[in-house]
């Protein structure tokens, strides 16, 4: 599975939404479901899956559905 | 840095209580909808709790908790010289609780009381100054008694946390023994004090108005109802809290390989599963009660490892890390041998203080 697909499967999982759902306003503030507890679900799906281990200010900032993108290219990861 | 050595103390006996008030987390489907309440039993791992009763204290759960401990291990009190009582729902606004539970208890007058308020690391706190304070003294055994009671702070409709807090209660015995070393690293950090805090009722702002409004979560609170930034606290748990796990071996020339068992303050799931994945632990060797008792802060890490040892009777010697963390923010990591047969099962209670209720005009 392609490393974009595997992304959009984690949020459309963590957050029971449909990938269509998925884009520029996905975002902590603008998404109901995206609560604290949806953000830890997130970051540990998103940390096992592309193996890596975010620093606290990544986590912090995971604020919406693009800039995700950004921070795991951060990472390395090719998405 | 706060690394304290402890000499000749080691554990004689450990005890938890809960109320006898089982909450499974079903029974919020009405309040919060089946969905939200799936998605938050799969994201914290947490299937129920235990509340205490309406008439139940903080100091009726650490009571009960030090009776049991009484009962199992066969103490004379009157060795007792040391009691530490940590707590952040004390009974009353004044005297200190530890002074009401040493009446209770029974406990001489030549025991020294005294509380330490803090929650999810209190029971590091706690252990660290009833070990340091047998450390310099004569007394032979040490009392440490945690209780809390953080569900009846909530908001009920609150669903980031109200599913979350479980109430308990937990005695620890500590006597002066042999030639075991006790290294405790503590830490805390008053800059972050936002991240979890219940404004109202203490003297900065004592009877503000009980109005509810909109928090940054979306949750609707009072002043009067613990607010947890989520997101701090998560990244302050899966941060800082291996970084000082890694601290602590390496201040101790330790491996994580070199413990039995490694017991960590039941937060929630994914916390759990993060510190485990950073400190390089094997999964099988951090044992988990949050599943059935939620997060009852200081009293969590004693109550897993009642959970775990309780029902055994092996005399099996163990070694011990534990990691403690939570609002303040304050943490802190130690470790111990103990043997498996002083940990007694989880027991429950509904017993409270009714001579404890102060009546107008009878006093």
């Amino acid at each position: 599975m392609k490393n974009r697909e595997k992304y959009d499967e984690i949020f459309c999982a963590v957050f029971g939404v449909k990938k269509e759902a998925l884009g520029e306003t996905f975002t902590f503030k603008e998404t109901a479901e995206w609560d604290s507890v949806a953000h830890l679900g997130l970051i540990s799906e998103l940390e096992e899956a592309f193996d890596v281990m975010f620093e606290t200010e990544d986590i912090l900032h995971y604020g919406s559905y693009l800039n995700g993108l950004n921070i795991l290219r951060k990472y390395g990861v090719h998405i | 840095m706060a690394l304290f050595k402890t000499q000749n103390v080691e554990i004689a006996g450990v005890t938890c209580v809960v109320p006898d008030n089982y909450i499974p987390v079903e029974n919020f489907v009405e309040r919060f909808g089946e969905e939200a309440v799936n998605r938050f039993r799969e994201g914290t791992g947490i299937g129920s709790i235990y509340n205490a009763l309406p008439e139940q204290t903080a100091g009726d759960l650490a009571c009960a908790a030090a009776e049991e401990l009484f009962t199992k291990t066969g103490i004379e009190k009157e060795k007792i010289g040391i009691m530490v009582f940590v707590t952040q729902s004390p009974d009353y606004r004044r005297p200190s609780t530890a002074c009401v539970l040493q009446k209770r208890l029974d406990l001489p007058m030549e025991c020294a009381t005294m509380e330490v308020e803090l929650g999810c690391s209190g029971f590091l706190y706690g252990f660290q100054t009833a070990l340091s304070m047998m450390a310099t003294s004569d007394t032979e055994y040490g009392l440490v008694l945690i209780g809390e009671t953080a569900s009846k702070l909530v908001n009920p409709m609150d669903k980031s946390i109200v599913m979350m807090y479980g109430d308990a209660g937990a005695a620890i015995l500590l006597k002066k023994t042999g030639a075991q070393k006790i290294h405790t690293l503590l830490k805390s950090d008053g800059g972050r004090y936002k991240a979890i805090v219940l404004p109202a009722g203490g003297f900065r702002d004592m009877n503000p108005t009980h109005e509810k409004f909109l928090c940054s979560d979306g949750n609707e609170r009072s002043l009067y109802d613990i607010f947890m930034d989520g997101t701090a606290v998560f990244s302050f748990s899966i941060t800082d809290i291996p970084k000082t796990i890694k601290e602590y071996l390496a201040l101790t020339e330790t491996a994580i390989s070199d413990y039995d068992v490694i017991v960590l303050h039941q937060a929630n799931h994914y916390i759990l599963k993060q510190i485990i994945r950073r400190i390089r632990a094997e999964k099988e060797k951090v044992p988990v009660s949050l599943d059935r008792y939620g997060n009852t802060g200081g009293i969590s890490i004693p109550l897993t490892l009642c959970d775990k040892y309780g029902e055994q009777n092996s005399g099996e010697r163990v070694r011990a890390l534990m990691s403690g963390f939570g609002i303040g923010l304050s943490w802190g990591v130690t470790s111990v041998y103990v043997n498996t047969d002083v940990i007694f099962p989880i027991t429950k209670t509904s017993d409270y203080y009714k001579e404890g209720k102060f009546v107008p005009g009878q006093y």
